[in-house]
């Protein structure tokens, strides 16, 4: 018994011991920062990291020289040594886009689709997840939730060719179901029809990514503290104000960042969507950067105009990026830096 | 104890390396040896000649030749690896080639053969000097080579006309220094040649029939018109699914079916004084314009069709249920259906119920074909693909590739002609698996009408089918048939980076997007605005500066020819 007592008394000195160690480590380790300090210590999850850092430069950083096509006269068959020889021509790459007779549109479609998804998609996937976090029966959950994010590991080529056999005018389910109904006396031209491109975008991304959005925030709320729920069960809160004042607030950071991401990616469209819905007739509502950079740069070939397009929109989602994280910063005190 | 188990640890990590240092030997010697048998093997393998992989791309998407190169010598595929010791992986992307096309040429990594069909593309590979002269390869690789002797002089003229010196084998050949090489077999094929034209309009005559409606019928706008609204208010079905009154090109409808329109309207690229002008300056445009939209508003057409690929389209056909169709008939592949005929029949043009004449552009002096086969110089056995291109080009490999093997796929009559058996036919029509048929790349229209009889009902009803519909616009005695060839450019004439390249570029893609416009007005007024706003915006967008450097070129041309062009319905 004795034995056993001063055993535990060692191993509550050890323990003691290596907490103060370990504090001290960390006080020290914020009091004097030295780069490569922690190469050791975390020298597994750096290697980790590794891939990624390697594919950002690789495909992010190493590419970059090719901006300078955007000022240059370049043409496609002269190779990767043609970035470096060919003739500069200044701005003429940009003010072909900016005088385009199409430019106007295609920058309301553009900022039109990514506003209204933002603006249905954001809160709507919030909702979902909140509701399904109020879930009580796990097999339900788990099912509601595997149901909901299996479409975002479908390719849009066949997610998209799956609602355009669903729309179409010639035996499409949707139509046939309204006609049924006698809601409609003719079929609706979903595709065909501009005035719907923009909604049907919105409604397709929706479904596609709510499943897989909410995770997010799932996770998020997963680390709230239990105990605030029970204060607030105690303080005679109901599961609605417990939504309201307990788990918004506790997702606020998560929310915001995709805030902030969603504010500085309002020039980028999902290409491969728009890109199955878009045909000749819809045009007007479903000509959009990427698509318009895609049928100029690589189908007729004018690698410098699509270049000076990217190269505008970078500059514009980076300080549209800084911008959003300011405000956040300023009305949330939360971030992304 | 802990001792003892780290002195354990020790041994079984030092236990551990050498057992992986053994492995990693062992592997390396057997790699070595491998790579030394391999050598070996590739010795031998040259000796018994092992077929070399080489690979073909092409920009032409519905072009299905059989995806997997068989090396079995009874098939098509493995005869010609036999005679030329190659064998081809096919890669034709299903859609923007071209886009996939210039990636390759920034890359540098160009495929062994390249046949695309888009101008500009050619141009940029030409410019590119990554593919051979088709001279100097052939004098260089394959010095006996009959192309050297007996190519076409005319045809060739035009390719180095083109495009400054001769590189790329045009496919369907037909000229007159082809014709003399290969006269045809029968006068019918004089016909066909001189006049057929695949953009027209056919009518199908099994539904006419249910309809009660006779070809003598539709050779007026307002008769086919008329026929449209009887085929649609009769509510008729074919295996349960609605008759498609008009059924358009698809995608491809604004050069096709629209085009094909143009044709029957009289509409023409140049004004009364001989100017080149854009077609869509032609005030006869908006007849046409206003035609298609009469046909989506009745519901004669629906406007889906505006979207739809080559592969429906021939689906659509396939099914039996199109009332007509109007566009390039070559799209619809009617004549495969052997066995599922429906007896497709065309009057010829639809006459304007303004009183305009119709026209027939055809190419009377020597033209360049279609698809346009070239030869990277960076392909890894040139003198293999000079001599396959020799053999494709020659007697023996038309014959074969064409027409499959003698006796089986066919015989010949007492005149020397080439008849096809029940198996040929079928293969033939199965050429995406048979391969017989399949190489559209060396297609020669002057061979094939020199080798094989005039069709009949009973020995090619396909064939004899697709001709009727494809020459009655020519032959009929209303149009008016002028000489294409005075309004050729030069390949590289306008340049796609140029000032007026761009201004090409913009006015292609506003067009695509406005037409489409116009043609779905919902009524007469919305019509008339759209198209004089489409118009005002082709002239604000330069349309006039691109009708003048063309024009400077078609005056040349004109000189060159000793003809001039004048519209025939000013």
């Amino acid at each position: 018994m004795r034995k056993k007592g001063k055993l535990s008394n060692k191993s509550a000195d050890i323990q003691n011991k290596a907490v103060i160690h370990e504090q001290t480590k960390t006080t020290n380790s914020r009091k004097s920062f030295k780069l490569g300090y922690d190469f050791h210590t975390q020298m597994e999850l750096k290697l980790m990291l590794l891939p990624s850092v390697i594919l950002i430069l690789v495909f992010s950083f190493i590419p970059l020289f090719g901006l300078i096509i955007a000022f240059k006269q370049y043409d496609p068959i002269t190779g990767i040594s043609g970035i470096f020889t060919s003739s500069w021509n200044n701005f003429r790459n940009f003010k072909i886009i900016f005088h385009s007779f199409d430019f106007v549109p295609m920058l309301i479609n553009t900022l039109g689709i990514n506003l209204l998804n933002n603006l249905v998609g954001v809160p709507v996937t919030l909702l979902f997840a909140l509701l399904l976090n109020e879930v009580l029966n796990s097999r339900f959950k788990s099912f509601i939730q595997t149901v909901t994010y299996m479409p975002h590991f479908l390719s849009w080529v066949i997610y998209g060719g799956l609602f355009i056999t669903l729309l179409s005018t010639d035996g499409g389910v949707v139509n046939t179901i309204l006609m049924n109904l006698h809601l409609i006396s003719k079929p609706i031209q979903f595709l065909i029809d501009p005035k719907y491109f923009w909604g049907i975008a919105v409604v397709t991304s929706l479904l596609k990514d709510l499943g897989w959005g909410a995770i997010l925030y799932l996770s998020s709320m997963a680390g709230i503290d239990m105990e605030l729920y029970e204060a607030a069960t105690i303080d005679g809160a109901g599961r609605f104000k417990k939504m309201l004042y307990i788990t918004i607030p506790g997702i606020k950071p998560t929310l915001m960042i995709l805030i902030i991401f969603a504010v500085s990616g309002m020039l980028n469209n999902n290409f491969t969507q728009i890109y199955i819905f878009q045909n000749s007739l819809n045009l007007p509502a479903s000509q959009v950067i990427d698509t318009y950079v895609y049928q100029i740069g690589l189908q007729q070939l004018q690698f410098g105009v699509a270049t000076a397009v990217g190269l505008t929109k970078s500059v514009f989602g980076v300080l549209l990026l800084v911008g959003a994280n300011y405000l956040s910063r300023k009305l949330t005190d939360s971030g992304l830096f | 104890m802990l001792k003892l188990k780290k002195i354990k640890m020790g041994e079984l990590e030092m236990k551990c390396k050498s057992i992986i240092i053994f492995v990693v030997i062992a592997t390396m010697l057997t790699t070595s040896g491998c790579g030394n048998s391999k050598k070996s093997q590739g010795t031998s393998s040259n000796a018994s000649k092992s077929p070399v992989s080489t690979t073909w791309f092409s920009d032409v998407p519905f072009w299905n030749p059989p995806t997997t190169w068989s090396t079995d010598p009874s098939t098509v595929q493995g005869a010609i690896t036999q005679k030329t010791g190659l064998k081809f992986t096919m890669n034709i992307p299903a859609q923007d080639a071209d886009a996939k096309l210039s990636l390759l040429m920034v890359s540098g990594v160009l495929p062994d053969v390249i046949t695309i069909s888009d101008p500009v593309a050619i141009q940029k590979l030409e410019k590119s000097k990554k593919v051979w002269k088709l001279d100097d390869l052939l004098k260089k690789y394959d010095p006996k080579s009959h192309i050297l002797t007996d190519f076409p002089a005319d045809i060739k003229t035009a390719l180095v006309n083109r495009d400054g010196a001769w590189y790329a084998w045009p496919s369907h050949i037909i000229s007159k220094d082809s014709a003399k090489e290969y006269p045809v077999s029968d006068p019918y094929y004089s016909n066909v040649n001189n006049l057929g034209n695949n953009y027209g309009i056919m009518f199908n005559s099994k539904i006419m029939s249910q309809a009660g409606i006779t070809l003598n019928d539709l050779k007026t706008e307002d008769g086919v018109l008329a026929a449209f609204k009887k085929v649609n208010s009769m509510n008729l079905k074919v295996n349960g699914t609605s008759v498609i009154p008009m059924l358009l090109d698809g995608l491809t409808y604004q050069n096709s079916s629209f085009l094909t329109l143009e044709n029957f309207f009289g509409a023409m690229p140049v004004d009364a004084s001989g100017n080149y002008r854009d077609l869509f300056m032609d005030p006869i445009t908006k007849h046409s314009l206003s035609f298609l939209n009469t046909c989506i508003n009745n519901n004669y057409v629906d406007p889906n069709q505006l979207t739809m690929d080559n592969d429906a389209v021939k689906s659509v056909i396939a099914s039996g249920r199109v009332f007509s169709f109007i566009g390039n008939t070559a799209d619809t592949f009617f004549d495969a259906n052997i066995g599922h005929q429906d007896g497709w029949v065309s009057p010829g043009p639809v006459l304007s119920n303004k009183g305009t004449k119709p026209v027939l552009s055809v190419a009377q002096q020597a033209g360049t074909g279609w698809m346009q086969t070239f030869v990277s110089t960076s392909a890894k056995n040139p003198e293999k693909i000079a001599k396959w291109i020799s053999y494709m080009s020659s007697v023996e490999g038309l014959k074969l590739t064409w027409y499959g093997f003698k006796g089986k796929d066919y015989t010949i009559d007492s005149k020397g002609l080439l008849i096809q058996t029940t198996a040929g036919l079928q293969n033939t029509k199965d050429y995406s698996k048979t391969g017989t048929g399949a190489y559209w790349p060396f297609a020669n229209i002057s061979f094939t009408d020199h080798v094989i009889p005039a069709p009949t009902k009973e020995n090619a009803p396909g064939l004899l089918e697709s001709t009727t519909v494809i020459t009655a616009l020519g032959l009929s005695k209303d149009t008016v048939v002028y000489d294409s060839s005075l309004l050729t450019l030069p390949n590289n004439y306008i340049d796609s980076n140029s000032d007026i390249g761009l201004i090409q570029t913009e006015i292609k893609n506003y067009k695509l997007a406005q037409i489409a416009k116009v043609v779905m007005a919902k009524n007469d007024s919305s019509f008339n605005s759209l198209y004089n706003d489409m118009i005002k915006k082709l002239k604000d967008l330069g349309q006039d500066k691109v009708d003048s450097k063309i024009n400077d070129q078609v005056q040349k041309n004109y000189k060159t020819y000793n003809s001039t062009l004048k519209a025939v319905n000013p």
